[in-house]
């Protein structure tokens, strides 16, 4: 268990800067997710928490204590790698024991502790094979066995589930959410996909080219975002961008115009409206009902028909194209579908990306 | 890899042909070895007249010291090959991952002596090694040999780290092991086909090595000092210089065909890190 901050870090290699300035608290046994599109220095970031890379500016510390000159051990973390990184000249039961082995651990206890890890995650009749014999999901579990079994404060998950199939993926996601209940270490969790720091993390960090765009939980960026980036990188299918124009009317309300000089309700703007504004809506706020306000009319390209929903593509009157997700039996008509959205669920959103409210 | 296909008659053709190449003059040194020299002086294929003797074996056996020679070349090749590959690996791993001052120009210096021919060092050596006492001492032949072996063989090592999985070390560390842990428990024992292809190459050059110690060395000559004096002798002794030969060449054979699948195997597609 431990609590993180960050302070003012910065790394740089050579002369490009991946992480610009980062300021951030990790709360004792959360778990936060950092996610982003690839590139944008996760893992950088992952490593410089594991010790594995120097910072070049700034301080970590771990429950007050700066932890910036200390190497992985003393830190107490362990690391979970993308590719796994099991020694493949080990069997299983040697890979898990091996960082135990470093700490001196008598053997018979050593291997008491890789009985037990083992056990939890299932891997028994495995402990004898080599890495080259397991499939993705056992290599899975036994990076993550070689994790747990020296009970670390803070685990380190490098897009874990990146190299596995959907199936699985789903199925060691719920792995490491009960994981994550069972034991009360702070989890620090990398991906760039957002469904799984959304089902995963009480915290949500989303990156952009090494600077935070937002941080809150699941429901924050996914109700309330920030930016454009974030609006359409948090939930699936993205978000929907139009262009359009701000009208104020007498009373002081504020409409939306469309390309095609359709006006939309907005939820009330205090603040000061940018002209040229992008409104985003998301599938799911569609509605399908005449009479819902703000009434568009979509033009069915493209049925995605997942069973339970489907996803409507098509265009709209001013020829930009929307995704709209249909429920239940409604039928959808190839050429015009009547559909409308609640004011409060068009999110405005300046030239620059930068939320209106 | 698994071959796939069959391999295109061709490919059969050329690589028969290269055998081929190979295999006559080996052929011939060993038909000249057991005939008598009279018969082959004009061409060991001729068959005018076709005797087999062991003469040529007899006599090489007992006029030179050839248990001694075999012995001597053993040793002094073992010892450069054993040493090579236990040094050339550390120091590449050091080039590699540990920063420590003027590293770049010491790799640089180490991996060029590659551009100096063995001709020019000796002289200096052989002055230098005159000072220290060492001439006609085995270490005499070892060191230099060692010491050449490091232009390529830290350049092997080096080019095979380049591609060791980063990772893998990572998770070491993670682990908690420190630079020389990760090189023992992880670097090493995931090197061993590298390793071999390295002690293959350093044993054939060690072995087949003539300047040095015929320079250096009076009482434990090798091999191909030996062959070299059997050859120098104004003699027809075709014969005896074909079976000493075929001596000197069978034991670095056995080595490779003991090592040679190493040199095929690909070193990291074994490794099974990706799923
Ligand atoms: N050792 C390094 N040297 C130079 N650039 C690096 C190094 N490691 C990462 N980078 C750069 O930093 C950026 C972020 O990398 P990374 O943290 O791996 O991204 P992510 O994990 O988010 O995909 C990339 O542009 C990458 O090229
Ligand atoms: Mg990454």
């Amino acid at each position: 268990m431990a609590s993180i901050s960050f302070e003012s870090v910065g790394k740089s290699f050579g002369a490009v800067e991946v992480i610009k300035e980062l300021d951030l608290e990790i709360r004792d046994g959360s778990f936060t997710a950092f996610v982003g599109p690839s590139g944008c220095g996760k893992s950088t970031l992952l490593r410089l928490l594991a010790g594995l890379e120097n910072i070049t500016r700034g301080c970590i510390k771990f429950d007050g204590r700066v932890v910036n000159e200390m190497g992985p051990v003393e830190r107490g973390i362990a690391m979970v790698f993308q590719n796994y990184a099991l020694y493949p000249h080990m069997t299983v039961a040697q890979n898990i024991g091996f960082g135990l082995r470093m700490a001196r651990i008598p053997s018979a206890k050593r291997r008491e502790m890789v009985r037990n890890a083992a056990e939890l995650l299932q891997l028994t009749e495995y402990l004898d094979r080599r890495p080259a014999q397991l499939s993705g999901g056992q290599r899975q579990r036994v990076a993550i066995g070689r994790a747990i079994v020296r009970s670390p404060s803070v685990f380190l998950f490098d897009e874990p589930l990146s190299n596995l199939d959907a199936e699985l993926r789903a199925s060691m996601r719920i792995e490491i959410a009960r994981l994550h209940d069972s034991i009360d270490a702070t989890m620090i969790y990398v991906t760039h996909d957002q469904v799984e720091a959304m089902t995963l993390a009480d915290q949500i960090i989303v990156l952009r080219a090494g600077n935070v765009e937002q941080k809150g939980t699941p429901g924050e960026l996914y109700e309330d975002p920030d930016n454009q980036f974030v609006a359409g990188f948090i939930g699936s299918p993205r978000m929907n961008f139009l262009s359009g124009r701000s009208k104020r009317d007498e009373s002081g309300g504020c409409h939306v115009e469309l390309g095609d000089g359709q006006t939309l309700q907005v939820g009330a703007t205090g603040g000061p409206v940018e002209p040229e504004l992008i409104v985003g809506i998301r599938p799911e706020h569609f509605l399908q009902s005449r009479d819902a306000p703000n009434q568009m009319r979509v033009r069915a390209d493209f049925v995605e028909d997942l069973g339970g929903v489907r996803h409507v593509v098509g265009t709209l009157p001013t020829g930009e194209p929307v995704t709209v997700e249909v429920r239940g039996k409604r039928r959808v008509r190839k050429e015009e579908m009547p559909v409308g959205v609640m004011p409060e669920h068009v999110y405005l959103f300046g030239k620059s990306g930068r939320r209106i409210r | 890899m698994r071959p796939s296909a069959r391999a295109p008659y061709w490919v059969v053709g050329l690589v028969g042909l290269l055998a081929l190449l190979w295999t006559v003059p080996v052929l011939g040194i060993f038909i000249t070895s057991v005939r008598p020299y009279s018969e082959t002086a004009m061409g060991w294929w001729r068959v005018d007249e076709v005797t087999f003797t062991l003469s040529a074996w007899k006599t090489v056996w007992s006029k030179y010291p050839l248990a001694e020679g075999l012995a001597a070349s053993l040793k002094i090749t073992l010892a450069s090959t054993a040493l090579t590959v236990a040094l050339s690996p550390a120091a590449a791993y050091a080039f590699h991952y540990l920063k420590f001052p003027f590293r770049r120009v010491s790799l640089i210096v180490l991996v060029n002596a590659f551009v100096l021919p063995q001709q020019v060092i000796v002289i200096p050596l052989f002055t230098l090694w005159r000072q220290f006492g060492l001439i006609d001492n085995v270490w005499a032949v070892i060191l230099p040999y060692v010491g050449m072996s490091f232009a390529w063989s830290v350049f092997l090592a080096k080019n095979f780290l380049d591609d060791f999985p980063g990772e893998l070390i990572e998770a070491a560390k993670v682990d908690g092991c420190g630079p020389i842990a990760t090189y023992f428990f992880v670097v090493l024992p995931n090197s061993l086909t590298s390793l071999a292809a390295m002690a293959i190459l350093q044993f054939l050059w060690a072995w087949n090595s003539l300047l040095i110690p015929l320079l250096f060395l009076r009482t434990d000559e090798p091999m191909p000092v030996l062959l070299s004096r059997i050859a120098g002798t104004y003699e027809p002794n075709l014969d005896q210089q074909s079976a000493v030969a075929i001596l000197t060449m069978v034991v670095p054979l056995v080595v490779f065909l003991a090592l040679q699948r190493h040199f095929v195997a690909g070193g990291l597609s074994r490794m099974g890190l990706k799923g």
